[in-house]
């Protein structure tokens, strides 16, 4: 039974959002990740881009990763987003299924992932693939600083209408309680004998942690701003 | 144990250089072995000592050289 779970896409924000020409006229919420990442680089207060208001939902803050000199006092900003990507060779899998079997895909993969990878070998292998680079996209955004969770713990799941949502559970969602991520959000994909992910992950606000370098600290209204 | 774990990372590791090459404290990561070939190495070194790595050793420490693994699977296997 899973501790902690996120499986809901962010609604697509409004269309004055998705004039990013960088990802084409797609209207699925896998574009969203890109949009993020747009405000990360571009908008660190989130106010506006391009003249539109940031969705609703996508109105947490994001910060900068840097430290903040106001007045005489040091305000280190931790980073509200984290991204995590891995790209692995579709064969290698095809390989491991084909000499492990049973053995490798169930100490990697759930059974609904087992059984979201039906079809010819190598199709199978495709899907194998990409969500053992979510897997590990995933260790990359929760960054274990001890043991990683175990492959089982990061469950891809594949919905009806195509796209997928990661669901944690055990180790991974201790390491993902831990760091206050909120929301996950997880893009597949594999072509010409690759497989590769991106996962992105919203931290909850966390409390800045002010150092003063004398007696005067920051303004009071820095800490609703961070 | 040492031959065994170089006779498993020359099949597995898909290391881009001759496992013979590599010294016992050597970082694998460093000489190529990815996070795939690590799972691979793992599930093979478990059916050569039919031992099972738990949770707690699935951390890039553990397989970084030869060393490394050295260490964990004495730890599995015991005295």
């Amino acid at each position: 039974m899973p501790v902690y779970q996120r499986v809901q896409p962010i609604p697509a924000p409004s269309s004055a959002l998705r004039s990013d020409s960088r990802s084409g006229p797609d209207d699925s919420p896998h574009r969203l990740p890109a949009i993020m990442l747009m405000y990360s680089l571009e908008s660190p207060s989130l106010t506006e881009v391009d003249g539109a208001r940031p969705h609703s939902e996508m109105a947490v803050p994001i910060r900068s990763r840097s430290v903040r000199r106001v007045g005489k006092a040091s305000v280190s900003t931790d980073t509200g987003i984290r991204v995590g990507a891995d790209v692995v060779e579709v064969h290698q899998v095809a390989d491991s299924v084909a000499h492990f079997g049973d053995r490798y895909l169930r100490r990697i993969f759930t059974e609904h992932e087992i059984s979201s990878c039906s079809g010819p070998p190598m199709v199978a292998a495709a899907g194998l693939a990409a969500r053992f680079a979510a897997k590990e996209a995933t260790i990359k955004v929760l960054r274990p600083s001890g043991h990683q969770p175990d492959w089982r713990c990061m469950e891809v799941s594949r919905h009806p209408e195509g796209w997928c949502s990661l669901s944690l559970s055990g180790h991974a969602a201790v390491l993902a309680e831990r760091a206050g991520i909120t929301e996950l959000a997880v893009s597949l994909t594999h072509e010409g004998g690759m497989a590769a992910a991106v996962v992105i992950a919203l931290c909850r606000p966390l409390e800045p942690k002010v150092k003063a370098s004398s007696s005067h600290l920051g303004e009071p209204c820095l800490c609703g701003a961070l | 144990m040492d031959e065994m774990i170089r006779a498993v990372l020359a099949e597995h590791g898909r290391l881009p250089v001759d496992v013979a090459t590599i010294r016992d404290d050597d970082d694998l990561y460093q000489a190529g072995m990815t996070s795939h070939a690590t799972v691979n190495v793992m599930l093979a070194l478990e059916d050569e000592l039919d031992v099972e790595f738990p949770e707690s050793m699935l951390r890039k420490s553990t397989f970084e050289s030869i060393t490394s693994i050295r260490t964990a699977l004495s730890e599995l296997t015991g005295p």
